[in-house]
């Protein structure tokens, strides 16, 4: 059973329709892409998931029932601001494990922060950290309290070449280890296919789903997938669908 | 006379030519200063303060030894040092200094703490804020001096009527400014704070106070300086202790050099209560500072 449902859902600002008509069903345990040319409306389908933003007509559904406001079990990171900036990097882990009490919490933040790898940067505040840091405890806090759902904003775009490939392997070893619906938006056709079971590419604006390809590699992957031919034909499928637009 | 003014310029043209030195290699001079505050050190920021004390000092001893005519006398800093001292040493100084800033500190934490929670709420939430902002603006407008007939009606010239002054001299500007505070608040982390799973309440504690106490801090250092103003306006009627008494009681007699002792005070006050505020920021914000520094 599908855990997000988008029945025929459409959404403006004012007189511009951002998305129109969508129709999208994404299953659990599974990470998903959405790709598409800039200013199509991906960030806009992401918040309609979350429940950021409610639908001008149609309806969002997580986990059967119809999505009235955001939840805990759907997190959300966003593109330039990744924490409380008020508050160490422990605390934000803390604010975020929300299903859990006391000291039970307190070990699995202890466990995320390894994991992470900011284990020594605890009490820092997350000004006080690297961009690459950053992005680790942005990863970190939305899975803290482990949700069902977590939803990343182009996570890596202000990143180093070296700072993403680190961040994708975290990426896979975590999600591995949590098994939840990971709903990523990016430009980057390789971060997609490095990372995706599956990838949905939208057609210039407003939102409207042009094709989608399936990603058959199995987990975790590195860069060594992309001398292979299913990686090249992966590839250039995307891109025959963002051609599309450009013609 | 000739001498002193030869001595004045000399120090002038010395303290210009420090300046220079120091800086024309930085091409200091000629940028904008919000820019180039950042990038003084530790020494340089010392000697601008220093250069800037001076400065004042000397246009200061300047203009008390032109002697215009119709102007009383007009005491130089080294008289009026000598004044503060004697006022130190066997005088009222420190005693009156002590029941102005207990008044202040009575009157402005009792705004604060009303106008603080005040503008943090009708920031926060639409009710109070449609409940609050018309009264406030209408209140705002009205000096705050005003009320001081009002007071001396209700409480006399009592302790009550100064700390009332104080209340009402800054109340409705730190609820305005809280407001602001709230209302310039980055949404961005609101979203961030519902997608945890944050309850309104909870938004309310964790984002809206925590992300605004150092701009809070800031509105209070900016009113703090309003405060003495009303605890002037205050003493200067029937009060029998305090600056704003000494002052009084100065201009009565013509004691002009004490008259100055008394202004300045409330700016060397102003200076240390500034700094301690700036630094108690720092110590317990040291996310915001942090940021600010990037």
């Amino acid at each position: 059973m599908p855990i997000i449902e988008l029945n025929n859902v459409s959404f403006g600002y004012d007189s511009t329709l951002v998305v129109r008509g969508l129709d999208l069903s994404i299953d659990e345990g599974q990470i998903v892409s959405i790709m598409g040319p800039s200013g199509c409306g991906k960030s806009t389908v992401l918040r309609l998931i979350s429940g950021l933003e409610k639908p001008t007509s149609g309806g969002c559904v997580f986990a059967g029932q119809l999505l009235e406001r955001p939840s805990a079990l759907l997190r959300f990171s966003f593109q330039d601001y990744d924490a409380f900036p008020w508050r160490t990097v422990r605390q934000n882990l803390l604010l975020g494990g929300a299903s859990e009490k006391g000291d039970e919490r307190s070990f699995a933040v202890d466990d995320l922060l390894r994991k992470i790898g900011l284990a020594d940067h605890d009490r820092k505040y997350p000004t006080e950290l690297s961009g690459g840091m950053r992005k680790r405890l942005a990863l970190g806090r939305c899975l803290a309290g482990k949700p069902r759902v977590v939803l990343l904003d182009e996570p890596f775009s202000s990143l180093d070449a070296d700072a993403r490939h680190e961040m994708y392997s975290l990426l896979q070893e975590l999600w591995a280890e949590w098994h939840g619906l990971m709903v990523i938006v990016t430009h980057d056709v390789h971060e997609a296919v490095l990372l995706s079971h599956r990838i949905l590419v939208s057609e210039r604006a407003p939102f409207r789903t042009r094709g989608e390809v399936d990603v058959l590699f199995g987990h975790p992957r590195d860069e060594s997938i992309s001398v292979t031919q299913e990686y090249l034909s992966v590839s250039q499928r995307i891109r025959e669908l963002f051609r599309v637009d450009a013609r | 006379m000739k001498a002193w003014f030869l001595i004045d310029a000399v120090l002038l043209g010395a303290i210009l030519v420090i300046i220079w030195l120091l800086f024309h290699r930085q091409r200091l001079l000629s940028a904008l200063a919000a820019f180039s505050k950042g990038r003084l050190n530790r020494g340089q920021l010392a000697v601008t303060w220093i250069a800037s004390g001076l400065l004042f000092l000397t246009i200061w001893d300047v203009l008390s030894r032109l002697e215009p005519e119709g102007i009383n006398k007009v005491p130089g800093p080294v008289q009026t040092v000598a004044a503060a001292w004697r006022l130190l040493v066997s005088g009222p100084l420190i005693g009156e200094a002590c029941i102005s800033c207990l008044r202040v500190v009575i009157g402005f934490t009792a705004a604060s703490i009303v106008g603080v929670g005040l503008g943090l709420a009708a920031g926060s939430f639409l009710l109070v804020n449609r409940l609050v902002v018309p009264v406030n603006s209408f209140l705002r407008y009205i000096p705050p001096t005003a009320f001081i007939s009002l007071l001396i009606v209700y409480f006399g010239i009592g302790e009550t009527y100064k700390y009332a002054v104080i209340f009402l001299g800054v109340i409705f500007f730190i609820t305005q400014m809280v407001i602001d505070v709230v209302e310039d608040l980055d949404k961005r982390y609101l979203e961030l704070a519902l997608t945890s799973g944050f309850s309104n309440w909870r938004i309310f504690r964790e984002v809206v106070v925590l992300s605004s106490w150092p701009r809070v801090l800031d509105v209070l250092r900016i009113n703090l300086s309003a405060a003495w103003t009303f605890l002037v306006a205050a003493e200067l009627i029937g009060a029998e202790e305090g600056l704003g008494h000494l002052i009084a009681v100065s201009q009565r007699y013509l004691r002009i050099d004490e008259l100055y002792v008394g202004i300045l005070s409330f700016g060397v006050i102003g200076v240390v209560t500034d700094r301690l505020l700036d630094l108690v920021g720092r110590r317990l914000f040291r996310w915001h500072y942090v940021r600010i520094k990037q």
